[in-house]
């Protein structure tokens, strides 16, 4: 069973899947998500290695300002998004550590 | 100040060179990200935590970590130049660590060897000769400034003349073995295992038989056995492998050039610090018969230089990987 994505990482494919068609830069992104640069990268590169996430070089960036780097979410990612949001159930949590579910009283 | 050059600019593009290549984009789009930012405690902040990013990636942490021995020897050998008292000499010194620490680098990026071959063999033959360079580096410079240098023009040149040659020779075996083990060099790991593990063996047997009899490092004699017994045997061995020529030629000097080299590092460090040898240039120690006095180690130093320059000339580049299939490496 694949590993439920931090919180962070939901949160970044849920901003992420709002507005799925836009490509977003990273800086722009983090202030969005509230993240850090050195949280975001790194759950950007893992969104990128599962093709959850694909990126582009800008083409026309303004003068004197290098491309920037651009990002938005793949359609396996847009599914990534929406069942990460999706709420736990408490038999999937109850299975993954081996034991019965607890019928509500 | 150029958005470029400043602080931030410079911390970001160090952690961004220690990336693995296939995370070299994610560098390029932070350095990007980077240069949109005005001046301030945001680009600062974007700076330092898309470097803890980039250094705490395990491939980075891993470049990072066979960077720190360099370093380490780097600045221990510097600081031991600094004791030197004369301020020539002292600057000499200071130019031979840095001259000796940057070759590799730089012999790798030019077309004197290129980059070192993917194999473990090359690179575990690549950071064991260098370390071994690298100890002779910090023993000469250790030799340096305990020289009894009274601040005459006689004792200055002869210090220059000392720090020219040791940094020729230690240049030569630096060069060789940057070439032996470069991915663009035709050598195959069987051919790199044969010489440098023969090499070490003559070696380790030299300094068995010079611990079992104590006379054996003062006389160049024994060294030259051991250099010629190690060429022997790696060249038969490599022939019985491989068939060819060449190759047995290139492990043969692999091996004689590694036995001058360990052997020679050996009667210039560990050995005279042991009992019951002395240096060559020591004072008379008396009574004589309780201490040997170890032989200059210029001869075999001397000897191994011209076989690692010989080296260097055969060892030729790779043609075809697809004609090599045993090499250690493909043309880069």
């Amino acid at each position: 069973m694949p590993r439920r994505p931090s919180r962070q990482t939901v949160t970044v494919l849920t901003v992420l899947a709002t507005d799925p068609g836009r490509w977003r830069y990273g800086y722009e992104l983090g202030q969005e998500v509230e993240l850090k640069a050195g949280s975001l990268y790194p759950i950007l590169m893992r969104l990128g290695d599962r093709g959850l996430l694909e990126s582009t070089w800008e083409s026309d960036p303004p003068a004197g300002r290098p491309a920037r780097h651009l990002y938005r979410l793949t359609a396996a990612g847009i599914e990534a998004a929406a069942a990460a949001a999706a709420p736990r159930t408490k038999p999937a949590r109850a299975a993954r550590h081996g034991r019965p579910a607890r019928s509500p009283s | 100040m150029n958005r470029d050059a400043d602080g931030a600019a410079r911390l970001l593009g160090w952690a961004v060179r220690l990336l693995p290549a296939r995370r070299q984009e994610w560098g390029r789009a932070m350095q990007a990200e980077l240069a949109s930012i005005e001046p301030g405690p945001d680009r600062r902040r974007f700076a330092v935590t898309c470097t803890r990013a980039a250094l705490s990636r395990p491939a980075t942490l891993v470049r990072l970590g066979r960077r720190l021995p360099v370093a380490g020897v780097l600045a221990a050998a510097i600081v031991l130049a600094g004791d030197i008292p004369l301020a020539g000499v002292r600057r000499e010194a200071i130019v031979m660590v840095v001259v000796l620490a940057a070759l590799p680098w730089l012999a790798r990026r030019l077309a004197i060897a290129g980059p070192v071959a993917a194999g473990r063999t090359a690179r575990l033959v690549s950071a064991g000769g260098l370390a071994v360079v690298a100890a002779e580096v910090l023993i000469f410079i250790n030799y340096a400034r305990r020289m009894p240098l009274g601040g005459g023009e006689a004792d200055a040149t002869v210090a220059t003349t000392l720090i020219v040659v040791w940094t020729t020779m230690l240049t030569t075996y630096t060069i060789a073995l940057v070439r032996l083990t470069a991915g663009r060099s035709a050598v195959t790991a069987h051919t790199l295992a044969t010489g440098a593990g023969i090499g070490v063996a003559a070696a380790a047997a030299w300094l068995a038989a010079a611990f079992v009899h104590p006379e054996v490092p003062t006389s160049s004699g024994p060294a030259v056995v051991a250099i010629a017994a190690a060429a022997v045997c790696a060249g038969w061995a490599s022939r019985q492998r491989s068939g060819r020529g060449a190759e047995s030629r290139v492990a043969a000097l692999c091996a004689a050039a590694g036995t001058a080299l360990l052997i020679a590092v050996l009667i210039d460090g560990p050995l005279r610090m042991l009992p019951p040898w002395v240096a060559n240039s020591a004072p008379p120690v008396y009574p004589a018969e309780t201490t040997e006095r170890l032989v200059d180690s210029i001869g075999v130093w001397l000897l191994g230089c011209l076989l690692a320059t010989a080296l260097s000339l055969a060892i030729r580049p790779s043609p075809q990987p697809a004609d090599l299939p045993n090499a250690t490496v493909s043309v880069a």
